[in-house]
Parts: C-alpha cells; sequence; structure tokens
C-alpha cells in the first residue's frame, strides 16, 4: 500500500482524509472525535452517539431510520465511544455498498455523507435539547451496556485491571461510563455534551473504500464552518509511571474459571525493541507463553502478551483454574526472564519478523483496518505505510530485545476468581 | 473443471474435483494481497455415530472427539504446525463446527510454502498417549471459559431445551468428563473415517496462482478411496423436546435465546429455506419491524436483539436471542405478534426492503478474503454453491415469504433464560 493518506485540515481542529482502493466494494467513512478520559464526562459522552446515530430530523423515528438503510443494501451508521491511551474517542461511521452495485443506480456515497451529516447536526429535539423520550431510551441502553460488560469475562478482567495498572490516570477510566453518573443525564446534559463534542473536541474524518471521496470533504468543510467551532480542546497523552513495588489486587464474582492480568510497564523509547519482545514473548503461537505456558504446562487455553504502546504498558492474560494462579503467574515471569537471559534464537526474531510483516502487509485488504491504521499513526504523530513502519522493525538486535526485556517491570497483578466456599 | 459464474455480481471462480477425492475451490482476487485457504472435512460434534464399509458395526464415540481431534492434527512426530508457520509468518488456526473442521492459514507472502505446510500436517495425523493426555488440560480451559460465557450457555441450553437426541444439543467442546474418555485409538479411528478426501473441501481465495496451486495439490494430495461413509442421525421428534430451560450465572440482566423448531431439510432446499426464514423473521421481529420498535420503546428489549435462522447437517431451527428483565413476556409478545401478522398480513413494501438489505449484506460478503473462503467452504459441505444465496434472494417473492409464515409452527419453541446470579 503505497498510496498515503492526503490529509489536510479542512474547519478549526478538523482533518480530512482519504483513500480510495478500487479493489473494494464497500465505503467507509469515519468521524472520530476525541477528549481527555474523565469521570466527570466519560458518561455523558457514552450517550451522545446513542442519540445520535439512531434517527435525525429528516428520518425522525428508529423504525424510518432502520427502513431507510436496509433499502439502500444494508447500509449502516454506527456510533461508538471507546478508550486509545489517555483519551475517549466518539466515533461515528457510515458503511456502505459502491454505486456500482446500486440496484437502482443510487448515489450511494453522496447519499450517505448527507445521512451521516444530518445525524451529527440535525439530531430530533425538542425545546432546543433532545427529547425526553430518546433520551430516556439511550440512558437505559447505556445502563444496559455497563452492566452487560460482565457478561464477557475475559475483557471484563483487563478492563477491570487497568483500573489498578493506570490508577490516578485518565487511561484508567472505563470508557463505557458509570450507571451512577448515566441515571443523572438529563436531556439538557447529553445536549450539552453533544454541542461540547461538535464545537470543542478535536475532528479527523477518514475515508477509505472504492469512491471517490472529494465531495465529502467539500461537504463536511461547509458543515464545520456553519457550526461554528470554537476553543478547540488540546489533548495529551502520557506514559504510566512504574509503581515502586508490585501492586497485586484480587476480586471475586460467581465465576468457574479465574482470569489472571499481569501488568508490565517500561519506559524504555526503543519501540521496535518491544515490539520484537512482545511478539517473541506472547505475540504468536510460536510465541514464549504459548509454547510453554499453554502447550508444554497445559494450564490454559490461553495466554498472550499485548502492547498498549504509547503509555509503555505490557499486559498478559490467561483464564486458569484457581488453584494454577500463583503457578500461571511464575511461569509468565519465568518467561521474561528467560528473554531476559537471552534464552531465544535468531530463528525466534526471525519468526517474530515473519508475524509482523504478514499483518503489516495485510493491512490494505480491508476498508476498516486502513481507516484504523491511519488513525493510530495520527494519534502518534507518525504518519506512514504499513511499509515504511515495517522498515523499523526488520533487523533489531538480540541485545535491543534483551535490553527492552530488562526494561519490562512487573506494575500491577490483577485477579478475578469465584467466590470464597 | 468447472468454471462458475455469476452475471449478476460479475464474479467467478473455479471448482474441481480432485483426482485424490478431494473437491478444490478456488477464487482468484484481484488486487488484493492476502490469500486465505481453508482445508475442511465434512465432520463436526454432530458426527458421533458412524461407520465404513471397513467396520463391522456402528461406533459411538465421547462427545467433544472432533473438536479434540482437530487440537491434536497441529502436531506431529517431530514438530507442531505452528512451528513450520512461524516461518512464513502466516497467520493460522483451525476450527470444530457443529457439522465441519476446518484448518485454514492466512498469508500476505510465502503461499505456496503455506499450502504444502497445510496440505502436509492435515494428512498426517500423529498421536500419542502422552500428547493426547496433555490437551485435557487445554481443552479443558477452554471448556472453563465457555462455562462462564453466559451468551455461550444461553444458546447451548436452548439447543438442549429444542432437541432430545440430536447431537447439536451438545458442546462442540464436549465436557470435563467426556473429554477424559479420549484416547489416541479413537482419534485414529476417527479421523481414517472422517478424513478421508472423499469428505474433503480446500477453498482458497485471494491472491494466488492457479496453476501452481493445482501442482501443489497434485503432489501432496494423496488419493483416497471412497469407504462408504454412514453416520447415523437420530430420529428426532418434531416437536420441542422442553418448553423451557433457566441457568444462573454472572450477569446483569437476563439472557434469552427463543428457539422455534423445524424439520431438517438438506442442500438447496435448506439453503431457500434458511433465506425465506431469515427475510421473514427479520420483516416480522427485526430492527425495522413495529413489534421491535415496539418492544424497544417499552424497554422489555434493547439494542441486543437478534432473530435468524441457525442450520446445519440434520437440523434446523429459527432462533431469536436478546437481553430483557422479562424474557417470559418477550416470548408472550412474539407469538401474539406472529398470530396478528398472520391474520392481518405482511407489509409488501417493507418484504421489498428487507430483500434488499439481504441482498446487500451477501453482496458485500465477496469484499472480504476470508469471508468468500469461509462461504466456499460450508456452501460446498451443505451441498450449495456460493453464488446459490444471492440467486435466491433475488428470486424470493412476497407469496414464498406469506406461505412460510402461514406454514409456522409458532407455539412449536422452547425458551432458554440465563438469569443473575445470587
Amino acid at each position: 500500500m503505497s498510496n498515503i493518506i492526503n490529509r489536510r485540515k479542512i474547519a478549526d481542529g478538523v482533518y480530512f482524509s482519504s483513500i480510495t482502493d478500487k479493489r473494494y466494494k464497500k465505503n467507509l467513512i469515519s468521524v472520530a472525535f476525541s477528549t481527555q478520559l474523565s469521570e466527570e464526562t466519560a458518561t455523558e459522552n457514552v450517550i451522545v452517539p446513542l442519540l445520535l446515530t439512531k434517527c435525525n430530523s429528516k428520518l425522525p423515528s428508529y423504525k424510518a431510520f432502520n427502513n431507510k438503510m436496509s433499502r439502500l443494501y444494508a447500509s449502516g451508521i454506527g456510533g461508538t465511544t471507546g478508550r486509545q491511551y489517555d483519551l475517549q474517542t466518539i466515533s461515528f461511521g457510515a458503511y456502505y455498498l459502491d454505486d456500482i452495485y446500486a440496484l437502482a443506480g443510487e448515489k450511494m456515497t453522496e447519499i450517505m455523507t448527507d445521512i451521516l451529516i444530518d445525524c451529527l447536526t440535525s439530531p430530533v429535539t425538542e425545546n432546543g435539547v433532545f427529547t425526553a423520550k430518546f433520551t430516556e431510551l439511550e440512558k437505559k441502553t447505556a445502563i444496559d451496556n455497563i452492566e452487560t460488560a460482565i457478561n464477557d469475562k475475559r475483557s471484563y478482567a483487563i478492563e477491570r485491571a487497568m483500573k489498578t495498572i493506570c490508577k490516578g490516570e485518565p487511561a484508567s477510566v472505563c470508557s463505557y461510563g458509570t450507571i451512577e453518573k448515566a441515571q443523572q443525564i438529563t436531556p439538557e446534559s447529553a445536549y450539552k455534551a453533544y454541542r461540547r463534542m461538535l464545537e470543542t473536541m478535536p475532528c479527523e474524518i477518514i475515508c477509505t473504500g472504492c469512491s471517490d471521496f472529494d465531495g465529502v470533504a467539500e461537504k463536511f468543510a461547509a458543515t464545520f464552518e456553519k457550526i461554528g467551532r470554537h476553543d478547540i480542546e488540546t489533548t495529551s497523552i502520557n506514559i504510566s509511571p512504574i509503581k515502586e513495588k508490585t501492586e497485586e489486587v484480587t476480586e471475586r464474582l460467581t465465576v468457574n474459571q479465574s482470569k489472571l492480568v499481569l501488568g508490565f510497564k517500561s519506559h524504555s523509547d526503543d519501540d521496535a525493541a518491544l515490539v520484537l519482545l512482545q511478539k517473541i514473548f506472547g505475540g504468536t503461537t510460536s510465541s514464549k507463553l504459548f509454547q510453554n505456558v499453554r502447550e508444554k504446562m497445559s494450564l490454559c487455553y490461553y495466554c498472550s502478551a499485548a502492547r498498549n504502546d504509547l503509555k509503555g504498558i505490557m499486559l498478559v492474560n490467561s483464564g486458569v483454574e484457581n488453584e494454577n494462579i500463583e503457578k500461571t503467574k511464575n511461569a509468565v515471569i519465568d518467561q521474561l526472564e528467560e528473554i531476559k537471559n537471552g534464552n531465544f534464537t535468531d530463528e525466534d526474531i526471525n519468526f517474530a519478523e515473519m508475524a509482523i510483516k504478514n499483518d503489516f502487509k495485510s493491512v490494505a485488504d480491508s476498508a476498516g483496518n486502513v481507516s484504523n491504521w491511519y488513525f493510530d499513526c495520527i494519534r502518534k504523530n507518525d504518519i506512514v505505510t504499513p511499509e515504511e513502519k515495517l522498515e523499523r522493525y526488520l533487523g533489531v538486535s538480540k541485545e535491543r530485545i534483551i535490553a527492552a526485556a530488562e526494561s519490562m517491570v512487573l506494575d500491577s497483578v490483577y485477579v478475578l476468581t469465584g467466590n470464597e466456599n | 473443471m468447472e468454471k462458475i459464474t455469476n452475471a449478476r455480481i460479475k464474479e467467478e471462480y473455479l471448482r474441481i474435483k480432485h483426482k485424490s477425492g478431494a473437491t478444490i475451490l478456488l477464487y482468484p482476487m484481484k488486487g488484493y494481497s492476502t490469500a486465505y485457504a481453508l482445508f475442511g472435512t465434512k465432520y463436526g460434534s454432530v458426527d458421533t455415530t458412524f461407520k465404513t464399509d471397513e467396520d463391522p458395526d456402528f461406533v459411538t464415540v465421547p462427545e467433544g472427539i472432533a473438536h479434540y481431534l482437530e487440537h491434536k492434527l497441529f502436531e506431529n512426530d517431530e514438530c507442531d504446525a505452528f512451528d513450520l508457520y512461524a516461518k512464513t509468518g502466516a497467520n493460522a488456526n483451525a476450527y470444530t463446527s457443529f457439522d465441519k473442521t476446518a484448518y485454514l492459514f492466512s498469508c500476505s507472502q510465502k503461499f505456496e510454502e503455506n499450502l504444502r505446510i497445510l496440505l502436509g500436517f492435515v494428512q498426517e495425523p500423529y498421536f500419542t498417549d502422552a500428547t493426547v493426555a496433555k490437551e485435557q488440560g487445554i481443552i479443558g480451559q477452554e471448556i472453563r471459559m465457555y462455562e462462564d460465557d453466559p451468551g455461550w450457555r444461553v444458546f447451548f441450553n436452548c439447543l438442549q431445551a429444542m432437541y432430545e437426541k440430536n447431537p447439536v444439543r451438545i458442546d462442540i467442546a464436549g465436557t470435563i468428563e467426556s473429554i477424559a474418555k479420549i484416547d489416541k485409538d479413537l482419534l485414529y479411528r476417527c479421523y481414517n473415517t472422517f478424513y478421508n478426501l472423499n469428505n474433503m473441501v480446500i477453498a482458497i481465495a485471494g491472491n494466488f496462482d492457479v496453476d501452481k496451486t493445482l501442482e501443489i495439490c497434485d503432489e501432496l494430495l494423496k488419493p483416497s478411496k471412497d469407504h462408504g461413509l454412514q453416520v447415523i442421525v437420530p430420529e428426532e421428534p418434531v416437536t420441542v423436546h422442553e418448553k423451557r430451560n433457566v441457568q444462573k450465572l454472572s450477569c446483569a440482566i437476563p439472557l434469552f435465546n427463543i428457539g422455534w423448531k423445524f424439520p431438517p431439510y438438506e442442500g438447496k432446499e435448506q439453503h431457500k429455506n434458511y433465506i425465506i426464514y431469515n427475510i421473514l423473521m427479520e420483516l416480522c421481529l427485526g430492527k425495522t419491524s413495529d413489534f421491535y420498535n415496539r418492544m424497544y420503546e417499552s424497554g422489555l428489549l434493547n439494542d441486543a436483539f437478534n432473530v435468524g435462522v441457525f442450520c446445519g447437517r440434520g437440523f434446523f431451527s429459527v432462533i431469536a436471542d436478546g437481553e430483557s428483565t422479562d424474557p417470559d413476556k418477550v416470548l408472550a409478545e412474539i407469538e401474539k405478534e406472529l398470530h396478528r401478522l398472520r391474520e392481518e398480513g405482511l407489509d409488501e413494501e417493507e418484504f421489498i426492503t428487507i430483500r434488499n438489505k439481504t441482498y446487500g449484506e451477501l453482496a458485500a460478503g465477496f469484499n472480504n478474503v476470508e469471508s468468500v473462503a469461509n462461504a466456499m467452504l460450508s456452501n460446498e459441505i451443505n451441498g450449495v454453491g456460493i453464488y446459490d444465496g444471492i440467486e435466491i434472494t433475488a428470486n424470493t417473492t412476497f407469496a414464498d415469504i406469506k406461505s412460510a409464515l402461514d406454514s409456522l409452527d409458532i407455539e412449536n419453541n422452547s425458551i432458554s433464560i440465563i438469569e443473575p446470579a445470587d
């Protein structure tokens, strides 16, 4: 993929980029606002995309809106909030089949851009704020989403672990909010949060697909000009401080299998060596964790490592029997020690490089992956193609990987286990 | 070699009945960097009682053995397949479903090397007592993980309520107790029965060279003699086994699955009914329906509501799943709505909307290397082609949908509920 995005400013704090690639049949227009994560505002930001993506003033009921999407060949408008490092992102997306597949010759890009803009700028309101009916419905949705997070025990454990790992930092705030805060939301407070997003949060728009997106940039530029953007928020992402002593937290829930999350931290700035370390340690099926903790010791079904790079965190997570928690924790630590002691081969490095190559070369095959790739590049202020980034990760020496492993400190251990007795 | 084309979406692929016995499906996609390859067998968790011409009698094997075999096939006497794939950087995996097992890789480099690895290890089983025993811990934790997953449990509890004898009611991975009965001899017996190339399919999509692929297949596929495989599907009553199943687990809002049981269909008949009942249920209960919007506004249903067909070899049902503080009320409302629609009639304009949506979803599937390869494999195993769905959808009439609603046995359903643990 050589088509680096043509990123340009179209309004105060609003940037537009696009990539056209004829291999896709679908198009994706993504609009992402971001703000510093905080307990105070996280929950009310959560309700904003829920209120904006199910209807708008021209399609004023959920039924009319869903019908329109279905008639447009299963097109969709979606909205969600998420955590990226210390930031909360409020993202909106329009995805749709290209014009050439439209049975009745509809101009899909034009139609979907207009609907997305209507959603963002022309919601259903009464007395200048969101309607009481829709606010109550989406408050319930937000609360349901918070409550059902517990259903996926693996991601629930990681979310809970982040509270300890990033204690005191914005990244410790749960990006889907709290029930208490959700219950306090009113049509007025939700509308205020919505206007704050539209008027002051930094915004990135990325279009990917087979369509020509020039008309889209113009439409968004005109839209944001009318909004009157002001006092654009500045956001920051900081590396997570390392605790002096490893903090251990155990929480209990009615579960059969215990979940173990280990938060390692490093302040090394050798990004390439840290990437290779993560792959060799727990990023592939040939990694130390998979081969030893799973295959040799039969302790678990999954045990893997993932990086939260801008925060300087490497998370290891696994699901184990209660009596094997300590044994698994020690096995994970031992495997990191193995790398620190240089007990890995040039072949292991080569395997890690091959895995990275395979991942990076695959990015271009999906419009969604391309979009995510560049959102991440923009966040890191380092806009490069996957091929360019790959160059940085090849040829990292064994010594640098050992040094990266030595820079890792076990900051926190989180355990979710069954109730006593 | 057969070239299969579709004028509607202007695409084509190749279907080859290989001399080894295997069926090969090749779908080159221009402009893509990745290739996605699957080597699958028509063998899943429902195939528990079987024999071949070489066996004197039928054998019934422990629950979860197809999945166990999938785990163990990755190992040979020197290393495991993951070690081989590590050298190429490919992403490799495997899965077992109710009616098939598939081994797969996706890669953006060294395709031919990866294909050699795939065709190699799937045809070379190597099981010892020690390696079989070692897997008990790993699969045991996989089973334990699903025991805590309310979305998984509510689904299997629904299948257990609907089906009395069909093995579809059994968890794909089996239980801690059933997998303890698995040994290397049983694994070899299952392997030799179901991993005969006459029972297997190779499906490849994306960036690869057709001629070189066929050369590798000619070289590596070991000719198999069709050995007259017979699988017994137990006779299953048409009516549901139990009306209601309730379990408690860690969750905040009760989860439910409501399943309507149908007699099973085969091949194109199954595919046609799959599409017709998906359109019908979406029309009656889906996100664009009056019913769903009324339920959403009353707070009885939330965003997490879906309805669709669940079918495979020997089973066919429609399942509605969601979250609600009162699942029994949801069921009562659904039954009431289906009766009302049957009496008052469906809306033809809304039918066309849903048909367009179904068509759009199917057409978009051809956008993605992975979904093309997976669709080729599962359609072949079900006895249909990859474009049949698009054609059936385009030709589905309002009369087909009305007739499907008329023949639906509205009360022949089971409800499964997961309630929050105290």
